[in-house]
């Protein structure tokens, strides 16, 4: 294999694993993704889009010097038309969220800090600060949701590797915490009292809708505190940027991928159409080539009709030799009789009329049909000549006279083959006959047409 | 079960937002490509 052949499916190796990735990230497997695209990259790192959706990923998951590492090689090597420059432009623009998200990160370290001195309640407090603002931080959700559980606070435990499983169902560490988390006692018993309290929480809301009936149209002041209000704006904020990116990268890639498909439907569509014209041509081109087939028969049969040789003027020619023949002209009419096929023709009438011909003219008798041939030839009418020593050979096969002015006839005719032929029969067949040494003598003339 | 002292030292620290200059600059960033070029070009294959 060739290092370009190699290269090549180098390539298309990083691109099924870059659509491995995206379906993963799709479906929130984000632990998943990360390693499909992570493989992506190690193929081909320039492979610009799957190291963007990287990016993407990490800062789903909360680690956002990964996603900005990514998106900023992504820039670096791709400068033009890179959606990565966007991310970070607008990661540029909220820099104070940027700060507070970093400030969280410091949190998560100095906790990592404070375990190590043993600070265990304040590394709690410094990653419940550091969770409550970084939503989305799963490593530290992680740490707390640990932490919890090595405490015994099962209900805070569960509540925070809810959290993070929301966040990446499918990651391995989160997914064991909550199995060990549910084999506790303590586990058992906090879902206890969720029910209870779910069931005393229906049980009020039951009694408070009559209450409501009572109080409808008392207005009861409500009471937030100042600070909630741009909390709430910062978290809609952040959101909206990450929703607009998961939404460009998980959104866009299939509204994309769904318009190819549909392109790909619309051509399979128009080859099927065409497919189908195709076929209606060949079954067109196939009946023109039958209807051309019928048309040569029937002309070929026509032919047999209308033709020099055809039945027609077989019906013609013993039509005027009867005519010919009732006039008194015998020759004439045995003229016009040798020149008819009467094989073309299986009409009992024809047949009848033929061979009530053939009596009359005594065409049977060979003295008749040879002498007829002779005056033909001495008249030179060759052809007829021709027809009746044929016939004074069917009576009389052992006739070499007949054959021999059949092949001057042939020779006057223009036909030499045919001469030479006959000739060469005689030569062959009667080789006493009186006149062979003539017939040497023309075989030597037409030599040219020996075989 | 867990053993919690264990696993809490599987939790590194996370950079920070200044370290992602170092972050970039260090990363290796040598992908199966490459390899396979290095090692086209050390048999005499050169760059396809």
């Amino acid at each position: 294999m060739s290092a370009q052949t190699a290269q090549e499916k180098l390539h298309r190796l990083s691109l099924a694993y870059y659509n491995e990735g995206l379906e993963q990230a799709r479906v929130r497997n984000l632990t998943g993704a990360v390693g499909s695209l992570q493989m992506s990259l190690r193929c081909d790192k320039y492979n610009k889009d799957a190291r963007n959706l990287l990016g993407l990923v990490y800062f789903a998951t909360g680690e956002l010097v990964s996603a900005v590492s990514e998106w900023v090689i992504s820039t670096d090597e791709f400068p033009e038309d890179n959606i990565a420059a966007e991310y970070l432009a607008r990661l540029q623009k909220h820099d104070s969220w940027l700060d507070r998200m970093n400030g969280c990160i410091r949190k998560y370290n100095q906790a990592l800090r404070q375990l190590e001195s043993g600070e265990e309640d304040v590394a709690v407090l410094s990653l419940k600060s550091c969770v409550g603002t970084f939503k989305n931080f799963l490593r530290a959700l992680q740490l707390l949701g640990l932490l919890y559980m090595k405490r015994g606070e099962t209900g805070r435990a569960l509540k925070i590797l809810k959290r993070a499983l929301e966040i990446d169902p499918g990651n391995p560490v989160s997914q064991r915490y909550m199995q060990e988390l549910k084999e506790t006692e303590g586990y058992r018993r906090e879902i206890r009292r969720v029910r209870r309290d779910k069931r005393r929480a229906a049980e009020a809301s039951a009694s408070e809708t009559e209450a409501d009936a009572y109080r409808a149209d008392v207005i009861i002041p409500t009471y937030r505190e100042t600070g909630m209000l741009w909390k709430m704006a910062l978290v809609l904020v952040a959101g909206l940027i990450l929703g607009a990116m998961i939404i460009y990268y998980g959104v866009m890639p299939e509204i994309v991928r769904g318009v190819k498909r549909e392109a790909a439907d619309t051509v399979i569509s128009y080859n099927s159409k065409l497919a189908m014209k195709d076929a209606e041509r060949e079954g067109l081109e196939f009946e023109v080539s039958q209807l051309t087939q019928d048309v040569e028969k029937l002309t070929a049969e026509l032919e047999t009709y209308t033709g020099d040789d055809g039945i027609i003027r077989n019906y013609n020619q013993l039509l005027e030799c009867v005519a010919v023949y009732l006039d008194g002209n015998d020759l004439a009419a045995m003229d016009l009789f040798v020149d008819i096929d009467p094989s073309l023709v299986t009409y009992e009438g024809f047949t009848r009329t033929y061979a009530s011909l053939e009596r009359a003219l005594g065409i049977g008798d060979y003295g008749r049909m040879y002498q007829a041939g002779v005056t033909a030839y001495a008249s030179g009418r060759h052809e007829v000549c021709i027809a009746y020593l044929k016939r004074a050979l069917a009576i009389a096969p052992d006739s070499a006279d007949a054959l021999y002015y059949i092949a001057h006839a042939y020779e006057k005719n223009g036909q030499p083959q045919e001469a030479w032929d006959t000739y060469d029969r005689i030569k062959r067949d009667f080789p006493a006959y009186a006149k062979i040494g003539e017939v040497e003598a023309r075989l030597a003339v037409l030599r040219d047409y020996a075989h | 079960m867990i053993d919690f002292e264990e696993e809490l030292k599987r939790f590194a620290p996370a950079p920070e937002v200044d370290q992602t200059a170092e972050t970039v600059i260090g990363r290796d960033m040598t992908d199966l490509t490459d390899l396979l070029l290095q090692i086209a070009s050390q048999n005499g294959g050169g760059r396809a």
